[in-house]
């Protein structure tokens, strides 16, 4: 089917402009010439930016929030991809117990979660950066099943059981005919868990220590004594960051032909 | 005979469950329960009281002044899933039948307000909406009003900054739906004489329930429990359950009422998501929706 | 930006040659650690802090305070959750949480004798577990242009001219210490903060005030004029008047309210002595004058401290003489916060 199409786009560009209003704003304000944080900005420069760039521990804790997002996606996708895989297929006792508990992580507020967990890891003595990892893997985990469930349950079971009739080991069948229809939801249950982690303020505010600063946590505490666009330089790059990330991976994996699939 | 296939097989797949679920009892599961043990506790003078009462629960239960929070945090939560589904569904739409060079363009677009820190964010929509904001100066400026509107600190301005930042937690998960329907089935529905709208409704939609209910879940999950949107673009008049359950707990020091909060609104959303659950299950189990 | 800050480290530098040998002198029975971990502030605050204070301290005796970051009330649970085996040496906090930790029992008990600096600070911000060294005040503050007579009680502000140009700060944050003034003016107090809240109640019904939640909020309301009165902290009035806003800080004649920060030695993190040695140039007056010269203008606590702040800023945080100030005893409050935190929820919302 050919969508109506201009009707579509129309609705479309005026939901994404929705959508990006305050991404807007802020890049703007990075720009920005003055200190004043009044829109639009009434002269621009780089200053900001370069205020960002010069400050140790903002680029200290870029580099632990990507170590942390990178650790704790792949953690999530390892761990919930395999129960994605058990829990749309299987039928067993408790199914939907596990299913449950896997997406629980989402259904309790974060802030107060993150005390749970400052004393049951101080309590077993897990160090900072490993107790923010599990931290980040538990409130991942949910998106990995949740969007791997998903796209497992609209998969074509006959597919696999062909390539299975003609053959195929049933690993092969997994891995040449399930995984490929799977990837839209793989690269949606890894941007997700990627995001999630590398913009997560709650779990840092109580599970952080000297070694382990994210940059959400940095961008906070800056933001409670400094009123001037630095915060916004920071967001921007933050952004950037990710972007040239997905770029880099378009470059590398191709999510586009990945995302094409059937189309 | 036959059964035991069957059987090793159901034994691998719940195998494969296995280490997430011991992973989710040991470092989730446990650390919630030694935190929720707390809502059993008692609370007087500003100190924890350690003897079991479910004084917490009645006390906010039993409260006019919670029972609107609580109606409140589930109407922003209603609100905003069914605005993320009214508005994200044509943006997944259109991005799974995008040309497959601008896919990535289009998604990032859709994913950069994640990449922005929640408190950041929030200041965005603060100077969008405020009294003196773009919104209403614009407006002013067209002639389309003529006083300012309120648009922070209440239910629109709360809800509008929770979609925007939601919305993607739906647009994904109905992308992987979208992107699996054969162009055949609704090929053969227009051929049959199927209007668009038909084919929309008969074909497409019921196709793509699966990746609905998911980001659904998702939404309404975390619009129930979100901190930052309620707490900055809501302010201090406009107390939801997350911002209630940080203000006893991290700023009063009442532990225990804290924790009950947090039970409450675990049982809201599991009991929310059980129920459609239920409902999706009866109607299209053969969709695989739940 | 960097010019500033190679002018305040050599300023630095010097101040700290000066105590240098006052501090060589004493003997220490403890070895020396390379570093110490310092629970402080993040931002631009916790970079202040550590230009005038740590540096110093650091030029001395070689010894790198790192710091572990957070707001007041996340670094106080870290602190109590790991009270058998702390992770840091030195804290800082807001005297409320402060209060608190000594309640726990989480600070050590400070020698003032190996305190030189110390002695002339007032009672007050010289407690048994902490030393105070900087007070932020809570009051009233105006737009000078927009507002004839300055105001001189809270009450002044119920007044139909402030209708939507006025903001009052969250209970949570600052407006617990606000309450709690009007209530006391009001002929109430700890026993009854209800004619505190009766104030507030009014404001909110006949003049639609904003509630902030955020210092931010605060900062954009006043510096773009889109306010003329506030119930705030005076640091950030004076903030912005050095940038030229035509704003001002008024005490009300019942007294504005003290928030005092102080540091801390953690009980059984070890180094204790280098701690005390570090709190004691937290209250040297020279470091403390400079402290509130800079960009977060505070009162320092030892009496002789503005003698060395900059003229501007001696200035800028003289109070007006006879204006009184009121110290909170968190004894009193923390026991009733749960019950005032129901009542202003259930003013706010009603």
């Amino acid at each position: 089917m050919r969508a109506p199409g201009s009707l579509l786009a129309f609705v479309n560009a005026a939901i994404y402009l929705f959508i990006l209003a305050p991404v807007i704003v802020v890049v703007a304000l990075a720009f920005s010439g003055t200190e004043s944080l009044a829109f639009p900005p009434s002269s621009l420069s780089l200053r900001w930016f370069a205020k960002f760039l010069s400050q140790a521990e903002l680029m200290s804790a870029l580099g632990t929030s990507l170590a942390l997002a990178a650790l704790s996606c792949a953690v999530s996708l390892a761990l919930g991809g395999l129960a994605a895989f058990g829990l749309a297929r299987g039928s067993f006792r408790g199914r939907g117990v596990a299913l449950s508990l896997l997406q629980t992580p989402l259904m309790v507020p974060q802030l107060v979660l993150a005390m749970g967990f400052l004393e049951y890891f101080a309590a077993l003595d897990v160090p900072s950066f490993p107790a923010l990892l599990l931290g980040h893997t538990v409130i991942t985990i949910p998106y990995v099943v949740r969007t791997m469930v998903a796209g497992l349950a609209s998969v074509d079971m006959l597919a696999e059981h062909a390539a299975v009739s003609l053959g195929a080991t049933r690993l092969q069948a997994i891995r040449r005919v399930t995984l490929p229809l799977l990837t839209n939801s793989m690269v949606a249950a890894v941007l997700f868990s990627f995001i999630v982690s590398f913009e997560n303020l709650p779990l840092a505010l109580f599970l952080s220590d000297p070694s382990s600063v994210t940059l959400p946590l940095q961008i906070y505490s800056y933001i409670q004594w400094v009123f001037d666009p630095t915060v916004a330089a920071a967001s921007t790059v933050q952004v950037l960051v990710v972007v040239l990330l997905v770029f880099v991976a378009e470059r590398a994996i191709g999510i586009s032909r990945f995302m094409g699939v059937m189309r | 005979m036959k059964l035991r296939p069957a059987t090793r097989s159901e034994l691998a797949l719940l195998g494969l469950s296995g280490p997430a679920v011991a992973f989710a009892l040991v470092f989730f599961l446990a650390p919630l329960a030694l935190l929720l043990g707390y809502s059993f506790l008692g609370y007087a003078n500003g100190e924890i009281v350690a003897r079991a009462t479910l004084a917490q629960y009645t006390a906010l239960l039993g409260d006019p002044l919670y029972q609107r929070i609580v109606l409140r945090t589930l109407l922003v939560a209603l609100a905003t899933t069914a605005l993320c589904m009214l508005l994200g569904y044509p943006v997944a739409l259109g991005i799974v039948r995008a040309r497959p060079s601008r896919r990535p363009l289009l998604l990032t677009l859709v994913l950069t307000p994640l990449l922005i820190g929640g408190v950041v964010r929030s200041y965005g929509w603060i100077l969008i909406l405020d009294e003196r904001g773009l919104l209403n100066r614009a407006l002013l400026a067209a002639g389309l009003i003529e006083h300012p509107l309120q648009l922070l600190f209440n239910f629109a301005g709360v809800v509008a900054a929770m979609v925007e930042v939601l919305i993607p937690f739906f647009i994904l998960p109905l992308m992987g739906s979208l992107s699996r329907i054969d162009p055949l089935l609704e090929s053969a529905a227009r051929g049959l004489g199927a209007s668009r709208l038909r084919t929309f409704l008969g074909v497409t939609l019921p196709l793509s329930l699966a990746g609905v209910a998911a980001g659904g879940v998702i939404v309404f999950s975390l619009a129930l429990n979100i901190f930052v949107v309620p707490r900055i673009v809501g302010g201090p008049s406009f107390l939801v359950l997350a911002t209630l359950a940080y203000q006893q707990v991290g700023e009063v020091g009442n532990l225990p009422f804290g924790s009950a909060v947090a039970g409450l609104m675990l049982v809201l959303t599991w009991g929310s998501v059980a129920l459609v659950n239920r409902v999706l299950l009866a109607r299209y189990r053969h969709l695989g929706v739940a | 930006m960097r010019r500033k800050l190679s002018r305040r480290a050599f300023l630095a530098g010097a101040g700290a040659a000066a105590t240098s040998l006052a501090l060589a002198r004493r003997a220490r029975a403890e070895e020396k650690p390379e570093s110490l971990v310092y629970s402080t502030y993040g931002g631009d605050y916790g970079q202040w802090v550590k230009e005038d204070f740590e540096d110093p301290f650091t030029a001395v005796t070689g010894i790198r305070l790192i710091h572990d970051i957070g707001e007041n009330p996340q670094r106080y649970a870290k602190l109590k959750t790991y009270r058998e085996r702390p992770k840091v040496n030195l804290i800082q906090l807001q005297d409320r949480f402060l209060y608190e930790a000594t309640r726990d029992g989480l600070l050590e008990e400070i020698d003032y004798a190996k305190l030189p600096h110390a002695a002339p600070i007032p009672p007050i911000y010289r407690k048994k577990t902490w030393l105070g060294y900087s007070v932020l005040s809570i009051g009233i503050i105006y737009n000078r242009e927009r507002v004839a007579v300055p105001p001189r009680q809270w009450t002044d502000l119920v007044d139909e001219r402030y209708k939507g140009r006025i903001f009052i700060d969250d209970f949570n944050h600052f407006g617990l210490h606000i309450t709690l003034a009007i209530a006391m003016a009001q002929g109430g107090g700890y026993q009854d903060i209800r004619p505190g809240l009766k104030v507030i109640k009014e404001i909110k019904d006949r003049l639609s005030p904003r509630f902030i939640s955020t210092s931010q909020e605060g900062m954009k309301l006043l510096g773009d004029g889109e306010v003329d009165v506030a119930m705030w902290q005076s640091s950030r009035a004076f903030i912005l008047k050095r940038k030229g806003k035509p704003l001002e800080y008024a005490v009300p004649e019942t007294g504005d309210v003290a928030v005092s920060y102080g540091n801390a030695v953690v009980k059984g993190a070890g180094y204790k002595e280098w701690g005390e040695a570090f709190i004691d140039l937290t209250a040297d007056p020279r470091f403390q004058g400079k402290f509130v010269s800079g960009p977060f203008p505070t009162t320092p606590t030892h009496p002789d401290a503005l003698g060395y702040a900059t003229p501007e800023a001696a200035k800028l945080l003289a109070r007006p003489p006879g204006a009184k100030q009121i110290e909170l005893d968190y004894g009193e409050v923390l026991p009733r916060l749960d019950e005032w935190t129901k009542l202003w929820n259930q003013m706010i919302e009603a």
